[in-house]
């Protein structure tokens, strides 16, 4: 497992999440029935993508492409635990720690 | 219905614009796509969208236009991954606090900090300093050796092999909280900071620091992104049609008008973004 390998899934995220979006759009003018500002409970999110509901589509391209950065981090640890290099996989422990620990502090605190 | 659909091919336009621009002069879509849909917003061509969004909006579309450059360079091996993980640990401390100053403040403190980083901006362009990598060895970083932060990349323009070690790591690593802070705080890459750190305070050669500062870009989004998300600021009829056009407006600027890319056509942008600063300050007080 190659640490540069890692641009095919970038490559392939950012299209997917490109594609999601053009659906959802397409899908949204096809429906004829969403505004500004309207938004999908994260209970219903499911539901709604299950049932093709294009704003829950347009969320789940938003979603991957956030999650990029973060998938990322993980495939360069499992890449760095199989070079076996400690000190840069424990760095990159701390850096994704650091991310959850920065949304643990939103969630609770604010 | 048919503002619905005003709405998004407004928003693919400006984000097209944006991209494109963006990619001819060398430039983060988000200088231009924040004050473009602020303009549009307050024209009333989208109702009901505030300043907060609009940054939301910029920090998602940042993450795709970053991460779409990054995986080329990191397919040419010149993204050095392992800095921009040592890096990213504090910038995205930087990008959860400016977006949650962000949140907190009023829409006009941020069009005036927006239009203050313009001017910054348009001042860089105009003065068209490019940043050069130091020739001395420097001190041993004693970091640096610890966690392999050095590398070596393939030159096309030189045509050779450049070997490099990052320096002065514990600095670089403090100040690149301010690239995630203005990346939070207002809705950009953050490569104006991240860009010339790398190059004076680790002394990276500009290309790899230009490449390693996207993968930073994509961590400050994803942090900024999910704080802004959570606090239910993502609206998603901005953000699809504003990611489609800054990354078709931004592939086909690289693609094929990228030799269009001068001094003259910066300076006269610069004169025009130094316009757009004055107006979003005059807007943030009048």
């Amino acid at each position: 497992m190659n640490e540069y390998n890692l641009h095919k899934y970038i490559k392939t995220a950012v299209f997917l999440s490109i594609s999601l979006f053009l659906i959802g759009i397409a899908l949204m003018i096809f429906n004829q029935s969403y505004t500004l500002n309207q938004s999908i409970q994260l209970s219903d999110f499911m539901n709604q993508l299950l049932l093709g509901n294009p704003l829950a589509i347009i969320y789940l391209g938003i979603l991957n492409l956030i999650l990029i950065p973060i998938v990322s981090l993980f495939y360069l640890e499992i890449a760095y635990i199989a070079e076996k290099d400690k000190n840069i996989s424990l760095l990159t422990i701390i850096t994704i720690s650091m991310l959850i620990i920065v949304i643990m502090i939103r969630l609770i605190l604010f | 219905m048919v503002m619905q659909v005003a709405v998004i091919l407004y928003v693919i336009l400006i984000a097209f614009l944006a991209g494109f621009i963006g990619s001819i002069l060398g430039l983060g879509g988000g200088a231009i796509l924040v004050p473009f849909l602020d303009f549009l917003a307050e024209s009333g061509l989208l109702p009901g969208v505030n300043i907060h969004q609009i940054i939301a909006t910029s920090l998602v579309c940042t993450i795709a236009t970053s991460s779409t450059s990054n995986s080329i360079y990191i397919e040419k091996r010149i993204t050095n991954m392992r800095i921009g993980i040592f890096l990213g640990t504090i910038s995205i401390l930087g990008a959860f606090t400016g977006a949650t100053i962000s949140i907190m403040l009023q829409g006009n403190i941020l069009r005036f900090l927006f239009g203050l980083l313009l001017i910054f901006t348009s001042y860089n362009m105009i003065r068209g300093r490019k940043f050069k990598t130091r020739k001395s060895e420097g001190k041993k970083d004693k970091i640096a050796e610890l966690l392999g932060l050095m590398g070596q990349y393939y030159d096309e323009s030189e045509k050779r092999i450049i070997n490099y070690k990052a320096q002065n790591t514990l600095k670089g690593l403090l100040l690149t909280f301010f690239g995630g802070l203005l990346s939070g705080l207002l809705g950009i890459g953050g490569g104006v900071i991240n860009v010339p750190i790398l190059v004076i305070i680790l002394n990276l050669p500009p290309k790899v620091a230009s490449a390693t500062s996207l993968f930073i870009i994509g961590l400050n989004g994803a942090t900024g992104g999910t704080i802004y998300w959570l606090n239910g600021l993502i609206e998603p009829l901005l953000v699809a049609p504003a990611v489609i056009g800054i990354f078709f407006g931004a592939t086909i600027g690289t693609k094929f008008f990228r030799r269009l890319r001068n001094e003259t056509l910066r300076k006269i942008f610069a004169i025009f973004l130094l316009y757009v600063a004055i107006r979003m300050i005059y807007k943030a007080f009048y």
